[in-house]
């Protein structure tokens, strides 16, 4: 039987700015190779050429769906070299701010798979509770996406008076939301039959990929940096991490949905247990000599920023190691799937090629 | 003589009414432009979202023909030029079928049934040929899903459509309609336990007719995050403009249809106003009945478009034939057994 090989991306409803060369025989994929590099923006070397604060928001923009991890990395690099402690407060308004993104990241995510899997209410719903956090955020941090909140040394502002009443409000109308959309989108009958042992990534093969994030943790294995490695005062807080063996597209759903009511639980305990006193403390222009890696759980997975520094006011080296990049090697399942499987393993992996590109 | 002559070209002008006008090809085109409002309105709501104002399905129309017009170099011309106004044809002749002011339609022969039900597959065979004149990848792909959900759900259409013909003893829409009319509740024989395969009929009637019309848990062929438009995909300006016209028309096909079969049709208790002009309140009224249970079908089918996922073609080809065509022969059992 003869094959038809075509380029699903960049310009495919698809995908994003991405392309897969895909070759198909009949409905079957038998090749698929990824190609990334359509977003490539050279952004390690560009911080070369700026100030440690002028990164942030260059930085940011690697992954605007999820803004908070990525600065909290950089933040933190920065930290380990100055030798500064970040303030209590600051690492709770830091916790609160990755949660709203760990939220806001997954209800994209939400949505996306939605419209992959041809559910428009899907998409719409979860677009429009994605907005309600947006508004949270802008509330917190005066911006509505990329805010370049958290900056090395704590936080740019403190929290706004009432905002507490607020995310609380917010919280439990979303909690609310959830449940109607385990009963209208997860426990669908046509989403479990399109999800349901479709791109399944065993034990053994995804931590041999090095996948990170929701995708590892749908596959069994209990890695999350928040609790292997705590940072910025996740250890004071009490929460579960969700883990599923079944390792399919399902089961990366199911963790990604479970990690939203998590984090919202995690925003209530931190507010409760909010410390009061200062919410940054000044960090020099120029950092000592040195290097400096940091590791923080972000939407889609580990991210870690490692930074040399020659003493000056611009970092020497900068490498980001990013979770989409990580993924990357779980689009080897789309091989010996249908063609039908092409959008649902995709979009399980939640891959954000800006992200992977950088 | 000359009153003869004047009475038939009276007629012959009647005719030429019916056709053009009422409730011909301007109302049907009016009715596809104002169902497709209905459907995207109406999922709009149920999505939290505006929607488009009513002229909005017009109004893409026109920008559609517009814009340019872009055959592929590779492309068999005359076959792509053909298909899209071909197919809209087609749906427009189909549509004479659907009584709307009356029991019968503008058209209304013995057997008339077999011929849309013929026309319903001759479209998707259109574009079957359609995607593959086009020689795209996405369309040739998406040309052998519409073929491959043909074959899975025409078994189940069109047992159950000749399941109430083969009750009503005629294979003409009009009398199908009377005899409906008849066993219905407010008829003259009413038959109570007729609900229960009107029920499963129009229920299968409109999967069916969603993969027909390529709506959400069916549009396989269509799959844009799959193969971008299917078939569709090469097709750009007129072309495309006729393509979603005649999708619009077929719309108003599946609900007049449904309508007719299951609902009784256009039928529905008519109030004379003044005595001796029935001639005059028959139409009026059996167009707005025509119109209330054709929306209703609208509305069931968008409905299932929020609320589902799309199928894959395999679960699709395996679903109809292990659920969907069991069901249908049922029907005809059931329908069969109480008309003993």
């Amino acid at each position: 039987m003869s094959s038809i090989k075509f380029s699903v991306g960049p310009q495919h409803s698809g995908i994003g700015h991405f392309r897969m060369k895909i070759t198909l025989q009949g409905d079957t994929i038998i090749e698929a190779e990824p190609d990334p590099g359509f977003v490539h923006r050279g952004a390690e070397k560009i911080s070369e050429t700026r100030e440690y604060l002028q990164n942030v928001p260059m930085i940011e923009r690697q992954c605007l769906a999820d803004v908070s991890s990525v600065t909290l990395a950089y933040a933190m690099a920065i930290e380990e070299l100055a030798d500064v402690e970040v303030p209590p407060r600051a690492q709770f308004i830091r916790i609160i701010m990755c949660e709203l993104s760990r939220i806001m990241s997954h209800l994209y995510w939400l949505s996306i798979m939605g419209i992959f899997l041809g559910h428009s209410t899907m998409f719409m719903w979860s677009f429009g509770n994605r907005d309600i956090f947006i508004d949270l955020a802008e509330r917190i941090t005066g911006s509505r996406v990329s805010y370049t909140y958290i900056i090395p040394g704590g936080v740019r502002y403190d929290l706004p008076d009432g905002i507490k009443d607020r995310t609380m409000e917010t919280l439990d109308y979303f909690q609310g939301r959830l449940k109607e959309h385990d009963a209208i989108f997860l426990s669908n009958p046509i989403f479990k039959r399109r999800t349901k042992g479709v791109g399944v990534l065993n034990r053994a093969d995804a931590i041999r990929m090095g996948v990170t994030g929701p995708t590892l943790r749908a596959s069994g294995v209990r890695g999350d940096i928040r609790k292997d490695e705590p940072y910025s005062s996740y250890d004071k807080l009490d929460f579960e991490i969700p883990i599923f063996t079944e390792g399919d597209s399902y089961a990366r759903a199911l963790v990604r949905f479970k990690e939203m009511e998590i984090s919202s639980s995690i925003i209530r305990k931190a507010f409760e247990n909010l410390p009061e006193g200062d919410f940054k403390v000044k960090v020099r222009k120029k950092v000592p000599e040195g290097e400096a890696f940091s590791r923080v759980e972000a939407a889609r997975g580990e991210l870690a920023c490692y930074i040399i520094s020659d003493g000056s006011a611009k970092p020497y080296r900068l490498k980001m190691s990013t979770p989409s990049f990580r993924n990357l090697p779980g689009f080897s399942l789309l091989k010996d799937s249908m063609l039908g499987d092409m959008p649902t393993i995709y979009m399980s992996l939640d891959y954000w090629p800006p992200d992977a590109d950088r | 003589m000359q009153r003869v002559i004047g009475f038939i070209s009276l007629l012959r002008l009647f005719q030429l009414f019916q056709v053009l006008i009422f409730p011909g090809i301007l109302f049907l085109l009016i009715l596809a432009f104002f169902y497709e409002w209905i459907d995207r309105k109406f999922i709009a709501k149920l999505q939290n979202r505006v929607g488009p104002p009513w002229f909005q399905p017009f109004v893409d129309f026109v920008k559609l023909c517009a814009q340019e017009d872009i055959v592929p170099a590779a492309a068999d011309k005359k076959l792509f030029a053909m298909s899209p106004i071909l197919l809209l044809t087609l749906m427009l002749t189909s549509l004479f079928f659907i009584p709307i002011t009356e029991t019968a339609g503008i058209l209304s022969f013995e057997g008339d049934i077999v011929i849309v039900m013929f026309i319903l597959t001759l479209v998707v065979i259109l574009k079957y040929i359609s995607g593959w004149s086009s020689t795209d990848r996405f369309s040739s792909t998406g040309a052998e899903r519409v073929i491959l959900q043909l074959i899975s759900y025409v078994l189940p259409l069109m047992f159950v459509a000749f399941a109430t013909a083969l009750a009503a003893g005629s294979f003409q829409i009009s009398k199908i309609v009377e005899w409906t009319i008849d066993h219905s509740l407010f008829g003259t024989n009413p038959d109570w336990l007729l609900i229960i395969p009107m029920i499963l009929g129009i229920s299968i009637f409109i999967l069916t007719m969603q993969a027909e019309l390529e709506k959400i848990p069916f549009d396989i062929p269509e799959a844009e995050t799959e193969i971008v438009a299917g078939w569709l995909t090469e097709f750009t300006g007129r072309k495309l403009a006729f393509f979603r016209l005649s999708v619009d028309l077929e719309m108003v096909l599946a609900a007049g249809l449904a309508a007719a079969l299951f609902l009784g049709g256009p039928v529905g208790p008519v109030f004379v106003l003044v005595p001796g002009f029935e001639w005059f309140f028959y139409p009026f009224f059996y167009t707005i009945y025509f119109l209330v249970k054709s929306i209703f079908i609208i509305l069931i089918i968008s409905n299932l478009r929020g609320l589902f996922a799309r199928f894959k073609i395999d679960q699709m080809v395996r679903g109809a034939w292990k659920f969907l065509l069991p069901l249908s022969i049922l029907d005809v059992v059931i329908i069969q057994l109480l008309i003993l």
